[in-house]
């Protein structure tokens, strides 16, 4: 096992009545670039600030590079910050920015010029350079963030929702960027976000937080397609729920009766459990029964519309109330009143406990 | 344009401009008399303009309980503008920094003297300093202009001190500055415009007030206090020149104060 560069131990945090963040723990790997995904309010932001230390926690610990730095001040923990609004300093120029905290760490006035150089060529500013904060456009003074925070070489970057106040297109190219650069450079990121896109294109761990707890914690693929629970589910991308009953365990598989028919699924929950399963809308199949394939049975489409990769639809199944989202490729034209047969690969169903 | 617009609009602007006119003799008529019989010949500051002559500004600067005054009402001026923005930058940073507990009452406190008329903080200060024996001086006038001085100077500093700047203070910690350099190199950087605009508010309004410094002072004077009672013996061009020097430092401390803040706005 690789080293860890954040342990959190138990941390607990209180706002008056309101717990934000509920007894979490958690390690991560060094050189990881992992992201804490989640709704607002769900405490990824104030658990940024405690390993930044700009909050103290009403419990717990922490550790940065193996070291406790619960009781260390922002200023003297191997963290630095790129937050939401960048907090550029808006009377000094890109380099005095980017060389701030070299100046304050007293590095000699020549070796803080070739790093800050670098730094800029890194994120592409080195033209940059003499120009003031209020002359660059918004990706520039997210680059010129980064640079300050990269250059004094923290253990681990901590970022702040930092793409949030950029526009869509901006926002995808410097999440290429963002991971890129944490490629070259190998510093552990960690990286604020409830844009769940965005944490699958650029991070190695998504750390999804709901309400204070960890609801999941994995690798994109396997937080995505086995999701623990229904919550991470349902937050990252779309799903359609199932609730069912176990009726039958044997070998690993169970089969699981829901309103719409029996389901085979790989599995090992208690015969009489409740339980739900979580089929994605790309995972269910139309009009091409075939091998390994579970009918689902016929649906009339009630909506479709069109979004470019695919189409999505809402579905009514046949005889039945149950409403389910589906996918539709590209060239597959259906209007409402078309009635389609649907089918499920059971590899693809997600079993949750209820 | 067609004749009945052009008709039309000749009549909308016209008496617009008769009254824009109108507006500005009527503010700036008095002044413009002022200055203007300052550089009066004869010794009676009233028509017919004999000047001009420099004469009346030499008898001034000849006239050493003009210079002392004059020299008071600057030391007082800069003095107590530097203390009323020192205290009402501290004032500022804390309440804007740390949450205390009841600190919309203690801001509210800090303003309030922003309403009180002159003369009633004049009596109230008369009455204070009475009791403490401290007597009449330019030391008590200084006291008193940091009173009214120091609400503007906490207001504007405050309101320049948002979330914005707690934050890009908060970047600064994580890049490893110490409380001091967070100040020195951040903070105040940051706030100067609004630390050089209340300044020189300050000294504006220090350099103009007339009922604390007649109040609280006794023999040395400040400026406005020792025209009123050259005043009293009547009308000479002697105290038009005065006027006008007086006159024309607030309009340099004004154009200074513009200046700053439009460099402001134009880089944000």
């Amino acid at each position: 096992m690789r080293p860890t560069a954040v342990e959190l131990r138990d941390i607990s945090v209180r706002f008056g009545a309101k717990l934000a963040v509920d007894n979490v723990s958690l390690t991560i790997e060094r050189g990881s670039f992992a992201v804490l995904l989640g709704p607002s309010g769900g405490g990824k932001t104030t658990l940024l600030n405690v390993l930044g230390g700009f909050l103290e926690p009403t419990s717990g610990r922490v550790l940065i590079a193996g070291e406790d730095v619960s009781e260390v001040a922002p200023a003297r923990r191997p963290t630095t910050t790129v937050f939401q609004d960048y907090a550029l300093f808006p009377h000094m120029t890109v380099a005095g920015n980017v060389g701030f905290g070299l100046r304050m760490r007293r590095v000699a006035r020549r070796e803080r010029a070739r790093r800050v150089r670098s730094a800029l060529e890194m994120v592409g500013l080195a033209h940059a350079a003499q120009h003031r904060v209020h002359e660059l456009s918004g990706g520039q003074r997210q680059r010129v963030a980064l640079a300050r925070a990269l250059v004094v070489e923290p253990s681990v970057l901590l970022l702040d929702e930092p793409l949030g106040a950029l526009d869509l297109k901006l926002r995808r190219q410097m999440q290429e960027e963002l991971k890129a650069i944490q490629r070259r450079v190998g510093t552990t990121f960690v990286h604020v976000t409830h844009d769940q896109d965005e944490a699958m294109a650029i991070a190695d761990v998504i750390v999804v937080l709901n309400q204070g707890v960890i609801e999941d914690i994995g690798s994109p693929e396997r937080v995505y397609l086995r999701p623990r629970s229904r919550f991470t589910a349902g937050f990252m991308g779309e799903s359609n729920f199932l609730d069912g009953d176990v009726v039958e365990r044997r070998d690993g598989v169970i089969t699981v009766a829901t309103a719409v028919g029996r389901f085979a699924v790989a599995g090992d929950e208690a015969t009489g459990q409740a339980v739900t399963l979580s089929l994605r809308p790309e995972h269910i199949h139309v009009d091409s029964g075939g091998e390994g394939l579970v009918e689902i049975g016929g649906a009339e489409v009630l909506e479709a519309s069109f979004f470019g990769t695919h189409h999505q639809c809402v579905c009514r199944l046949r005889g039945r109330d149950t409403r389910l989202k589906v996918r539709l490729p590209q060239r597959r034209i259906v209007a409402p009143g078309t009635t389609i047969e649907l089918a499920v690969d059971s590899g693809d169903i997600v079993v949750l406990a209820r | 344009m067609s004749a009945t617009r052009r008709v039309a609009w000749v009549l909308g602007a016209v008496p617009a401009t008769v009254y824009a006119l109108a507006i500005y003799a009527f503010i700036f008529l008095p002044v413009g008399a002022l200055v203007l019989f300052s550089f009066q010949s004869s010794s009676l500051p009233v028509p017919p303009f004999d000047g001009p002559s420099l004469q009346w500004y030499r008898a001034v600067l000849a006239e050493e309980r003009l210079t002392r005054a004059l020299t008071n009402s600057i030391v007082v001026a800069l003095t107590s503008s530097l203390a009323a923005v020192a205290l009402g930058f501290c004032a500022a940073y804390g309440l804007a920094r740390y949450h205390l507990r009841g600190d919309r009452l203690v801001r509210g406190l800090l303003m309030a003297p922003l309403t009180v008329s002159y003369l009633i903080i004049g009596m109230g200060l008369l009455i204070t300093f009475n009791t403490l024996t401290i007597p009449k001086s330019l030391l008590a006038v200084g006291i008193g202009h940091v009173v009214i001085n120091l609400p503007l100077c906490f207001a504007i500093l405050y309101s320049q001190m948002g979330e914005h700047q707690a934050n890009v203070e908060r970047a600064a910690r994580d890049l490893g500055a110490r409380e001091w350099q967070v100040m020195a190199l951040v903070t105040m950087p940051m706030l100067w415009p609004a630390l050089f605009a209340s300044y020189f508010l300050s000294v504006t309004f220090s350099w103009d007030e007339f009922i604390i410094a007649f109040l609280v002072s006794k023999f040395e004077v400040t400026l406005p206090v020792e025209i009123w009672s050259m005043l009293r013996t009547g009308l000479s061009p002697q105290l038009n020149a005065i006027g006008s020097l007086v006159f024309g430092v607030s309009v340099v401390l004004v154009l200074l104060l513009d200046l700053v803040l439009l460099r402001r706005k134009r880089a944000p």
